[in-house]
């Protein structure tokens, strides 16, 4: 696809006193140190939305702490904002009009009241959903419940996955909790919509992400390990859960992973390392079944057999995940990738994956309406 | 026309402007439409995946709400 990355910035993901700026700024510069801002032709910004601290106008605040001009996008997709802010930058340097491009998600989300963060998340379902009280534990909670129905999946094989997300973030000092967790805590912990409780539920966040990308003749002159993306899929649907033929799958999870296998040449059976969106622990199940690692309605098997822990035949979130990394909205598309792109490096240090050749991203919006999966290599 | 209920949950962390807990599903009916319900809390521990019920409309705030009826 002649798209790499070259340089990545993040900062560590919770609680920030600094304004959305700052944070944005923060993982900029950490992205800045081998190339300069001069260099760049074009900076997409990936961000949910302004509400939750009062600042829109991004473009021109970055502009304005970096003291530049330049063509500066900001990109929304709910929670796939970062995805698509790499997908977009992916085919402007594939069609030549920009050759360097900074990629920056960001969010900061603790600024406003916890019941007023909940509305402004639920924006991005369907306003039926929301005229019902459906909130987006809600929301993944009736896929859990379904899920539980149809094959037999239970609150203990979400637990551990919440348990393995925890455990992974521990080694990741950029993650919000460095928490070891039990199974036990996850299943005691309190419903938040039956049968997902506070352990299975990603939390608020703030923090932001940064790649620089490049074309491959580009990447030789600034980094002696720059990291292909070799494939991206971008699939919009039904924004209704409720409206889905199964209630079970994400089928914008399926059609986007079927997208990027066949750009990248190659399968499930070839991804060494996998980034997947854990708004909700059941989420992470479901996309190991929609992106094809297993069966559908077989993602408990995989749980059960240890096969996702970072020693495991796939290892899932070595980051921590959403659960545990954290969630700044607009940020975690981008976040995703700087974590394939470490452990594509290896240097994730004490989380890294022994070989990890070929790793994948996948970035979801809403309850799976729009999903971006993309597959890196070195 | 009796519809079947596919999914449910209680929500225990409101949505604004809703208060306490309550209960939420999806349901389906023959021709395959779908619908977003809320169900009375009294049914909570009778809820099954697959029971029928019947479809009653309601209005809270100017907005018609869809409420499952277990049968």
């Amino acid at each position: 696809m002649n798209v790499n990355v070259i340089a990545t910035g993040h900062t560590k993901f919770g609680k920030d006193p600094r304004d959305i700026g700052d944070i944005m700024m923060d993982a900029c510069n950490q992205a800045l140190t081998t190339i300069s801002i001069k260099e760049i032709d074009a900076i997409y910004i990936a961000n949910f939305s302004s509400s939750f601290c009062n600042q829109c106008h991004l473009p021109a605040l970055l502009a304005s702490k970096l003291n530049i001009h330049k063509e500066i996008t900001r990109v929304e997709s709910a929670c796939a904002s970062g995805g698509l802010a790499i997908k977009e930058a992916s085919i402007a340097i594939r069609s030549g009009i920009y050759d360097k491009i900074l990629v920056v998600g960001a969010e900061k989300m603790t600024s406003a009241s916890s019941d007023h963060t909940n509305g402004i998340i639920a924006r991005a379902a369907d306003q039926e959903e929301i005229n019902h009280g459906t909130t987006f534990p809600g929301l993944y909670a009736l896929m859990a419940k379904r899920h539980f129905f149809e094959y037999g999946t239970n609150e203990e094989h979400l637990a551990k996955i919440a348990v393995k997300n925890h455990n992974n973030a521990i080694k990741n000092p950029k993650a919000q909790f460095h928490k070891k967790i039990s199974t036990d805590d996850v299943l005691t912990s309190s419903y938040v919509a039956s049968p997902l409780k506070k352990y299975d539920c990603s939390p608020i966040s703030d923090g932001a992400a940064a790649l620089v990308m490049c074309s491959s003749k580009t990447a030789k002159k600034y980094s002696d390990s720059p990291i292909k993306l070799i494939g991206i899929g971008h699939d919009v649907g039904s924004i209704e859960l409720y409206k889905r033929k199964e209630i079970t799958r994400m089928p914008s999870v399926v059609n986007a992973a079927k997208i990027a296998f066949s750009l990248a040449k190659v399968t499930a059976k070839d991804i060494d390392v996998a980034e997947l969106h854990d708004c909700f622990t059941i989420a992470e199940l479901i996309e190991m079944e929609d992106i094809g690692f297993c069966e559908k309605g077989k993602g408990k098997q995989l749980i059960e057999d240890g096969a996702t822990e970072i020693d495991g035949r796939i290892p899932i979130n070595p980051s921590g995940g959403l659960k545990a990394k954290g969630h700044p909205l607009g940020a975690t598309g981008v976040s995703q990738a700087v974590e394939i792109v470490k452990q594509l490096q290896s240097e994730a240090k004490e989380r890294q994956v022994a070989t990890a050749d070929i790793g994948l991203c996948c970035n979801v919006g809403g309850s799976g309406g729009t999903a971006i999966v993309s597959i890196f290599s070195r | 026309m009796t519809w079947t209920l596919l999914s449910f949950s209680e929500i225990m962390v409101p949505l604004e402007p809703l208060e306490g807990s309550y209960i939420i599903g999806i349901m389906e009916n023959s021709d395959f439409e779908r619908k977003m319900v809320q169900i009375d809390n009294k049914w909570k521990n009778d809820l099954k995946i697959g029971m029928p019920g019947n479809l009653n409309r309601i209005q809270k705030n100017a907005i018609m709400i869809n409420i499952f009826q277990p049968i």
